[in-house]
């Protein structure tokens, strides 16, 4: 069995410190925390939350940051995209194993994202090599998310592979299984072919809860991850349908169970 | 149990409606769901859906094809809606057919994306639609139809989304002329368990349209078929599927598939 690090959103955590959210998630049995920047606002709360966690030792596997705050470095060089900049290289000095690059699936906008010049897929590839470029990533990978057709013109992992590829540079893919679900025909093989590209999964079930609450197959999901020799981490996603204090614990079952 | 199969016209080869047909029956296919453009022009086809009808071509439903629908939020817009709703239902009955497809609204607002609030609080929206379909219900009477509201995922529409949001709905009209059509694609986004979902729902699903779990033809994604059938089987389904999806290739190569997946 391959074991992964298993880590879980700190937005979905009971609200209180940053402190107090380890300590539940780690009773809970989560290896790590995620921490996510979904708008220019966010940026610098998440800074101080990394430095935090640094601070106390808390485990962070993964960052996420939306693609839309990305592709706006190409346009503008204000304060807020230098802080973009500084968070990712502090995630890389601070060992973050992955900067996720994702649509946020709760507050995207398909009438602005869909076929809108902002997020040509040319503007995303520029914007995430002037990211590399700026940050001179070393162990930390950089991953694009796929997302599905509604909020993304990046929609199966297909699409994000060719993405890596066409920027030519140590791009990785994350698949989140919300949205394969509603893009991939075939999730297993799709991960499959992949396999060498993906860095990160983002463990969501079909409705948009969390992992165990709708139809994904979490048993085929774990045993592709395991055939594949998966070694990236996961992290639990989605809106709780009943309280954290059921919900996550029975979550992190359901991916322990197959992963 | 052998389920009905329909395709929508556009899906067919052949230029009239008789040759879509002999298409639809050469493939597997036993009818045609046709196309509800509004601004009268489904209406206007009554004597062309007539001629069909009488050479035999079976077309038991239509869905709603405007830009604006019974729960939009601007009174204008929804009065017309519910005025070219009248007349598909009315039409509809000229072909011989007896229901016709619409959700709440298609493509008007998502809470799941910027701004998030509607303009419109969620308890106005619901007594506006159940006023709709009430209006609509009383002429599908009349006429001898359904009036059959469809939920879609929470991209495509910000109020009715799952079966139950529609079944809640469809109950507090309390008319026999509204029932309740499940989509198998927005039931692969909304439901968490899809067979129980048609179960609760019952007697209610008087219509099933289909597309897998990507939007393509049935057999193109990785939806469950075999659990929806079972689940349709167990509450006495004995609609029509209706195919309303994209096809992966030439309707003559994806039909005849879709109908050896789905006909028991």
């Amino acid at each position: 069995m391959v074991m992964t690090t298993i880590s879980i959103s700190a937005d979905l955590l009971p609200a209180g410190s940053l402190a107090k959210k380890w300590d539940l998630a780690h009773d809970w049995g989560c290896d790590a925390l995620t921490l996510s920047s979904r708008d220019v606002a966010e940026v610098a709360s998440t800074i101080s939350l990394l430095r935090e966690a640094v601070a106390l030792g808390i485990p962070v596997s993964t960052i996420m940051v939306d693609v839309d705050l990305v592709v706006s470095l190409v346009d503008v060089d204000g304060p807020a995209q230098r802080r973009l900049v500084d968070l990712v290289r502090e995630a890389n000095d601070a060992g973050i194993a992955e900067i996720v690059v994702a649509p946020n699936s709760v507050a995207g906008d398909a009438n602005r994202r869909s076929g809108s010049a902002s997020t040509s897929q040319d503007r995303l590839t520029d914007a995430l090599v002037l990211l590399v470029q700026r940050t001179t990533l070393r162990d930390c990978r950089l991953c694009l998310q796929a997302a599905n057709r509604y909020i993304s013109t990046v929609n199966t992992l297909a699409d994000s592979a060719a993405m890596a590829a066409a920027v030519g540079l140590p791009l990785a893919v994350s698949a989140n299984t919300f949205h394969m679900n509603m893009e991939e025909a075939d999730p297993a093989k799709s991960l499959l072919e992949c396999a060498g590209l993906l860095g990160h999964l983002h463990a969501v079930d079909s409705t948009g809860g969390v992992p165990g609450s709708g139809q994904v197959d979490w048993p085929l999901i774990g045993a592709t991850l395991h055939a594949m020799s998966f070694r990236g981490s996961i992290t639990i996603g989605g809106i709780p349908d009943s309280e954290p204090q059921s919900a996550i614990p029975a979550a992190l079952n359901t991916l322990r169970r197959f992963t | 149990m052998t389920f009905k199969l329909s395709a929508q016209e556009s899906m067919l080869e052949g230029d009239t409606l008789v040759e879509k047909f002999d298409f639809a029956k050469s493939v597997g296919f036993d009818g045609i769901e046709l196309s509800g453009k509004g601004d009268g022009i489904f209406a206007a086809r009554a004597e062309e859906f007539r001629a069909a009808r009488a050479a035999g071509v079976v077309m038991p439903t239509a869905v709603v094809a405007m830009d604006h629908f019974i729960g939009d939020f601007d009174p204008e817009r929804r009065r017309d809606a519910r005025e070219q709703m009248k007349l598909l239902l009315s039409t509809i009955v000229e072909a011989g057919g007896y229901g016709v497809v619409t959700p709440n609204s298609y493509g008007l607002f998502s809470k799941r994306l910027p701004p998030f609030s509607p303009p419109r609080s969620d308890a106005d929206s619901r007594s506006v639609l159940v006023e709709e379909l009430a209006a609509l219900g009383a002429h599908a009477v009349a006429v001898g139809a359904r009036v059959y509201l469809e939920p879609l995922n929470r991209y495509e529409d910000f109020m009715v989304n799952t079966l139950a949001d529609a079944v809640s709905i469809i109950e507090e009209v309390g008319s026999p002329g509204v029932a309740l059509i499940a989509d198998t694609f927005h039931m692969s986004v909304e439901e968490s368990d899809i067979p129980a979902a048609i179960r609760d729902a019952g007697v209610h699903i008087e219509h099933v349209q289909l597309g897998d779990s990507n939007r393509l033809e049935p057999g193109a994604g990785h939806y469950d078929w075999p659990g929806t059938l079972d689940a349709l089987e167990s509450i006495g389904y004995s609609g029509w599927l209706a195919m309303e999806c994209r096809m992966s290739g030439p309707a003559g190569d994806v039909l005849p598939r879709v109908s050896r997946l789905l006909k028991r």
